[in-house]
């Protein structure tokens, strides 16, 4: 690949960046949207726009609530307790088809908010960032997993090649042609942002080691790989009795394990077996507290409320929750929260700036030699780059378009929000590679009108502009507008910058023409 | 209403921490300021200075936010302060140039680079 | 490089595909080990995730020395001993009875 090092660094950035560049935009575009997907989720269900509730949540007054809703033979169910950032209390079970249902509850009212019929921030962006909804064979994860070893061979050999690393710490020479100025943005975002993204990818790996590596709990732990899940993460089952059991007041035992970790309160409660003799109740400690996603637990008797088993991590486990905690980010940082996002956004510019930079130095060598290159990246660039942004806007606005209850050729709200979310992402590719010339622009206007869009609808149909939201000072919708409504001014910019730069172009062609033919 | 301030004060220092590195490179002196770009001792001078205003950050945000998350707070502002740097020298240059000023004034005579090698 | 095609031999084509590949199922034969060899100084379920985690960097340095290695030749060499160490070590360890 290349006679030295540095050349063969080269090679690897080159080649490694060209293809699986528009995969890690897609994961990291994701990645930095999910950083807001709770606010996503308040955005796209509007019924749990709800304020944060004044008084404490009944856990035992939520129990009467959940067993309306859940089958009677269920073998659990899951509730995720009212935080800041979600004011609601989220329910998960399997119906009596053994599919599994997320219903929403009023912690204040304990009433079962009506079915939103959306996957929003949590379920759609945040696990396409990390298995791309390709389920087969947990093909996702491993294209993911494929595309974060990419990103840290990216990564470093980006800085092996860089020549000027120090001198040009702090250069971007905006107004030069492309090829300097978008290697210069390139070399910005990616150095000075290369702690985080070089933690970040890393620690996407290591929240997942036990799917790449699988081999290293079977190597230690043998056929017993379930004692690994014990000792590591406190997983406790206890069989079912079969008989009938009581359920003793689960606000006792939330008290009891505040308690036991020192003042934090549960984050999650799950019923084991739930009327059964032997039910156990599992609760989990806060996350929101520290940056380690503890896995801190402890397990009741459902009947009598005695503790039957507390967990904490082991040191080693530890670490790697910490390392996870990094990445999650679900604790309560707001700071931090904002700086992640544009750290990602940096990423997300990172890889665009890259690819526009191969195009426009290969541009004029590939067209004089009739190579096909330019022309199918570029579409790639196009499509994975505007088109992803289009088609996550589409799936914004098909979510205020679409009636409660839509259902079409068999399937639901949720489905066909996420139907047209890769129709649309498919349509963008189609776009690029059919009109190569002007697919930026194009698509740069899309995104400024689909921009406005968004906010618009949510204002004619939920009533909450902008105004109204910001005045009560309701930040996850209207942090959401406002961020809209920026996107699609920066769109538009560029969309602009692109059309003058074009007519541009094409006047000292003419001049050009003109001056030949004299 | 302290972290708040304590948040702006520790972005600001790593602002100022990497506006005076830079200004440490010739080329980015000269955007800023047509006064003569700082000699060697110079050159030296503002990089420690980068380095001390950084390092207060980082006491800073550790102050604010204890071990865990005032590590990741630092790491983080910092990343972003060298971006918003950059994007200053970049676009608006000039408007470092009182600092640069105020680093003239604070310099002794011995450092200013000769007037023949000013390029 | 004017006039020089934008082909990419097959050779190169190989040696990357080896990389990634070889590269990976060498990381999985030495994790194996050093987690195996980790419980003598841990306990199990924190040797576990201790390799768990650095078996990523194993993995990016093998990648980065496939890409540059010279020739595909030099990496099957270089690939096949680390991997057959990785890879038989544990047998030779439960046949030792060292376990």
């Amino acid at each position: 690949m290349g006679s030295t090092f540095r050349e063969s660094m080269a090679w690897l950035h080159t080649w490694a960046g060209v293809t699986l560049g528009a995969l890690l935009f897609a994961i990291f575009w994701m990645g930095t949207l999910s950083v807001f997907d709770r606010e996503i989720d308040r955005w796209m269900m509007p019924d749990t726009r709800l304020a944060a509730s004044p008084t404490a949540l009944s856990l035992d007054r939520l129990v009467d609530g959940v067993q309306t809703l859940v089958p009677a033979d269920a073998s659990r169910w899951q509730a995720a307790l009212p935080t800041a950032r979600e004011p609601l209390v989220q329910l998960r079970y399997a119906d009596p088809d053994r599919q599994p249902v997320t219903r929403h509850l009023d912690p204040a009212s304990g009433t079962v908010l009506p079915d939103q019929g959306t996957l929003a921030g949590t379920r759609f962006i945040f696990p396409f960032h990390y298995n791309l909804h390709l389920g087969w064979r947990q093909l996702g994860y491993w294209l993911v997993g494929l595309a974060a070893m990419a990103m840290l061979a990216l990564l470093v050999s980006g800085v092996v090649i860089h020549r000027k690393i120090f001198a040009d710490f702090f250069t971007f020479r905006w107004a030069r042609k492309l090829p300097r100025s978008s290697l210069d943005l390139h070399n910005l975002t990616g150095v000075l942002g290369l702690p985080f993204h070089f933690v970040m990818t890393l620690s996407g790996l290591i929240i997942f080691f036990a799917i790449y590596f699988p081999n290293v709990i079977e190597s230690v732990y043998r056929e017993d790989v379930a004692a690994f899940a014990r000792e590591a993460y406190g997983l406790f089952q206890r069989e079912p009795a079969g008989q009938p059991g009581s359920l003793a007041s689960l606000d006792a035992m939330a008290v009891a394990a505040t308690r036991i970790w020192g003042g934090d309160p549960p984050y999650s409660v799950r019923v084991w077996h739930p009327g059964d003799a032997n039910s156990t109740i599992e609760m989990r400690r806060t996350v929101a507290r520290s940056v380690d996603m503890n896995v801190d637990t402890v397990h009741f008797d459902a009947a009598s409320g005695a503790v039957l088993r507390t967990h904490t991590a082991p040191p080693v486990v530890h670490v790697q929750r910490f390392i996870s905690g990094i990445h999650f980010i679900q604790f309560d940082h707001w700071p931090l929260r904002w700086l992640y996002f544009v750290l990602g956004l940096s990423g997300c510019v990172m890889i665009a700036t890259g690819y526009i930079y191969w195009l426009e130095t290969r541009r004029k060598r590939h067209a004089a030699q009739g190579l096909p290159g330019v022309r199918i990246v570029e579409g790639l660039t196009v499509g994975g780059v505007t088109g992803i942004i289009i088609a996550t806007l589409a799936f914004f606005v098909s979510n205020r378009l679409l009636p409660l209850g839509a259902a079409f050729a068999g399937y639901e709200r949720a489905a066909l929000e996420v139907w047209v979310f890769y129709l649309v992402w498919l349509v963008t590719f189609a776009h690029a590679w059919a009109r190569p010339g002007r697919a930026w622009r194009g698509q740069c206007w899309t995104i400024a009108a689909l921009a406005v869009l968004a906010p618009v609808l949510n204002w004619a149909t939920t009533g909450d502009h902008l105004i109204k939201t910001v005045l009560d000072g309701y930040w996850p919708v209207a942090g959401m507008d406002l961020l809209l409504l920026f996107g699609a001014a920066i769109a538009a910019t560029t969309a602009w910058r692109l059309h003058r730069r074009g007519a541009m172009a094409a006047e000292r062609t003419e001049r050009h023409v003109l001056k030949a033919a004299d | 209403m302290t972290n708040v301030l304590l948040f702006i004060a520790l972005s600001l220092a790593a602002y100022l921490g990497f506006v005076l590195l830079a200004l440490g490179q010739a080329r980015h002196w000269r955007a800023a300021s047509e006064a003569a770009a700082p000699g060697r001792i110079g050159k030296l001078a503002l990089r420690i200075a980068g380095g001390v205003s950084l390092s207060l950050a980082l006491c800073l945000a550790l102050f604010r936010d204890g071990p865990s998350f005032g590590a990741l707070l630092w790491t983080t502002v910092i990343s972003v302060a060298a971006l918003v740097v950059a994007l200053t020298l970049s676009w608006r240059p000039r408007l470092l140039r009182p600092l640069a000023a105020l680093v003239c004034l604070l310099r002794p005579d011995g450092t200013q680079e000769k007037e023949g090698n000013n390029r | 490089m004017a006039g020089r095609r934008e082909l990419v031999p097959v050779l190169v084509v190989v040696q990357a595909a080896l990389a990634l590949v070889g590269g990976y199922w060498v990381t999985v034969g030495l994790s194996s080990v050093m987690a195996h060899a980790l419980t003598f100084v841990f306990g199990r379920v924190e040797a576990v995730v201790l390799t768990g985690m650095l078996a990523f960097g194993i993995y990016l340095l093998l990648i980065l020395w496939g890409f540059a290695v010279r020739g595909v030749v030099r990496l099957s060499l270089g690939l096949g001993f680390v991997g057959g160490i990785g890879w038989t070590l544990p047998f030779v360890i439960r046949l030792t009875g060292a376990d």
